[in-house]
């Protein structure tokens, strides 16, 4: 027993990513997040620092110039009042990225509160899932159509409806994942200890469930987008005189024959809008993954420790027992 | 298995009724009078009155959703004023035209999904692999309206293939009627296709690691049947399981498809019923869709047992 003082190595044990690689470097290097979020910060300097600069203004009207191609004058042409294109296409990208923020925004705080308390009382929890299931249950846009033509169209109706819409799933979601958290340890150690469930919602079952909330709203985001242009397409979104992609599509549907550029340009910046926001999505999802699980493709601990070889872990699941 | 069967159906039930009580209170918390809507500005008040009192708008709320609720349950759903028809025989008349459009949108979804979605697996890493999902990853971020109003742009106006709008029964004319869908079923089912293609590339992966793949090949059984009956086999169940989930997206974004296209569908006779205030077609289309939506996903969760037989239903917590 002279070689007692070897410590073991237990550097091949770690599964842990090395320290010195930061969530910065690691989001630096991810070329999906970089290129969306580049994307992204140019629609939006676009779309609310360009029209005051330039003097862009979507509603003045020259009815000489209906319909026409694009021009020196007017970059993506004019639509059927002989509107400035490109000045609506822009105003129309600051309602959409407003609309889809605050949407995202709102839904994101709903569904964390909505999903935390269902995690913790089971009276609740079925109320409140009943009703999540209910609303999930209709699909998005008719229920978003039902809500904005019940309360009115209008902006503010329109991020009400959408937030109807958008914050059930997001409750699953944090639910599912608060779910999972007050069953770990720690929060079982915090509850021994005598800690307060108010106490071990917001400090420990909140934060961790803030990552996944994160990424999924970046999706809600996108997919606000989408459906505020649907509904406005519909004439249940953004009313008429105000520019959206939604109603400058639907406008353009009707004059398709004559001025297929309205058409074009819109759907070429509501399409890079929303894969801009979805990259961002992809990215961000892939960043909190590599941090919060532990890489799957790797044989567990005690495979290695007990030297289980290259087996797959299969975790026996209930009900395969015949 | 029939009493899973029951069980699924009972558990149905709540979510109808939460469904029930949300269409129902969005409908009649809507500020605007469906009674001035139908009878016109010149109107006299004693026609409202009558018009309300026979259209039972007189009574409570509760009182009215109670007898809308038991109308639901014998099958009524009311009279729709404007169409001057029932809304069920509204709902059939319609349906037949968004069915068609469905299946078509199936049809092209998995045509376009299981072959790209397999090639991209089996050549992993390749520039065909990222090219595919370059094409989901656009697919994604194009509503199907837009890519709707694209097709039209390119094959209706510009090559004039097809008709712009318009609708005519296949059961009618079976050329002609299929020239009218090809085009918004293209819209929804490419769009459709491009998750169906990542789940399918992600699942034939997972196939093509496991081990019976490898014994299988080293048994020297040909690629042709390896893909087939080993691997789309088992790769079929993430995927069977996307399309129940997808169906409901098809029937939104066929509101909105249906309007280009102006074929005469459920989602356009929804919309048209928002307009005129139409509170029975409201009710009566949105509980129907919803209804039809659980239903196709517990057909799916019943066809898990024959897609894979490892799947025992009702014996779920053993």
């Amino acid at each position: 027993m002279s070689d007692q003082t070897t410590v073991p190595n237990t550097q091949m044990l770690s599964v842990r990513p090395p320290v010195n690689d930061t969530l910065l470097r690691r989001a630096l290097r991810s070329p999906s997040l970089m290129i969306g979020l580049v994307w992204l910060a140019l629609i939006a300097a676009v779309a609310f620092v360009l029209p005051p600069v330039l003097g862009l203004d979507p509603y003045a009207v020259e009815p000489t110039n209906r319909l026409e191609g694009p021009s020196a004058a007017h970059w993506f042409g004019t639509d059927t009042y002989g509107r400035d294109l490109f000045a609506r296409i822009l105003s129309g990208a600051s309602t959409s990225i407003t609309v889809g923020f605050v949407v995202a925004l709102i839904s994101a705080v709903l569904g964390a509160a909505i999903g935390v308390l269902a995690a913790f009382s089971p009276v609740l929890d079925q109320i409140l899932m009943r009703i999540c299931d209910g609303l999930m249950a209709i699909p998005a846009i008719l229920l978003a159509v039902a809500l904005t033509a019940a309360l009115g169209p209008n902006v503010g109706n329109l991020i009400i409806a959408l937030s109807v819409v958008y914050t059930p799933g997001l409750a699953r979601l944090v639910r599912s994942k608060a779910m999972a958290i007050k069953s770990e340890t720690f929060v079982e150690a915090s509850r021994v200890q005598g800690a307060k469930p108010i106490h071990i919602m917001v400090k420990h079952i909140l934060p961790n469930t803030l990552s996944v909330l994160f990424v999924q709203s970046t999706f809600t985001f996108a997919e606000s987008v989408i459906t505020e242009a649907a509904l406005s397409f519909l004439g249940a979104g953004v009313p008429a005189p105000q520019a959206s992609w939604g109603n400058i599509l639907n406008d353009g549907k009707s004059v398709i024959m004559q001025a297929p550029h309205m058409v074009i340009f819109t759907s070429l910046f509501l399409v890079l809008t929303v894969l801009a926001l979805n990259l961002v999505g992809d990215g961000l999802r892939d960043l909190v993954d590599q941090r919060s699980q532990p890489q799957p493709k790797q044989p567990g601990l005690f495979s290695r420790m007990f030297g289980f070889g290259t087996a797959r872990f299969q975790p026996t699941t209930k009900g395969t027992k015949r | 298995m029939l009493s899973y069967l029951g069980k699924r159906l009972l558990s149905l039930i709540p979510v109808l009724l939460v469904v029930s009580v949300v269409i129902f209170s969005i409908v009649h918390l809507t500020p605007g009078d469906p009674v001035r809507t139908i009878l016109g500005p010149d109107a006299s008040q004693a026609q409202v009155d009558a018009l309300r009192d026979s259209m039972g708008l007189n009574q409570p709320l509760i009182a009215q959703y109670f007898s809308w609720l038991g109308g639901v349950f014998t099958g009524d759903l009311g009279d729709s004023f404007f169409l001057r028809k029932s809304v069920l025989a509204a709902i059939g008349d319609n349906a037949v035209p968004t069915l068609q459009l469905a299946v078509i949108a199936i049809t092209v979804a998995l045509l376009l999904a299981i072959p790209l979605g397999t090639l991209a697996a089996r050549h992993r890493g390749t520039s065909l692999d990222r090219g595919v999902m370059a094409f989901t990853l656009i697919g994604m971020a194009v509503p199907s309206f837009v890519l709707g109003l694209i097709l039209m742009l390119l094959f209706a106006v510009q090559l004039r293939w097809f008709p712009v709008a318009g609708y005519v029964n296949p059961a009618d004319d079976f050329l002609l009627g299929i020239k009218t869908l090809i085009l918004p079923g293209i819209a929804l089912g490419a769009i459709m296709s491009a998750l169906i293609t990542r789940t399918t590339r992600a699942a034939v992966l997972d196939v093509l690691n496991a081990d019976y793949i490898d014994a299988a090949r080293s048994r020297g059984v040909s690629e042709t049947r390896l893909l087939f009956t080993h691997t789309l086999k088992n790769a079929g169940l993430p995927i069977l399981t996307l399309v129940g989930l997808t169906f409901g997206t098809l029937v939104t974004g066929a509101a909105v498809t249906e309007t280009i296209f102006n074929v005469p569908g459920l989602g356009s006779l929804l919309v048209q019923a928002i307009s005129r205030r139409d509170y029975a077609i409201i009710q009566g289309v949105v509980l129907c869709v919803t209804l039809f939506y659980l239903l196709i996903n517990l057909v799916i969760d019943l066809l898990y047992g024959l897609v894979d037989p490892r799947v025992r239903l009702g014996k779920a917590k053993g």
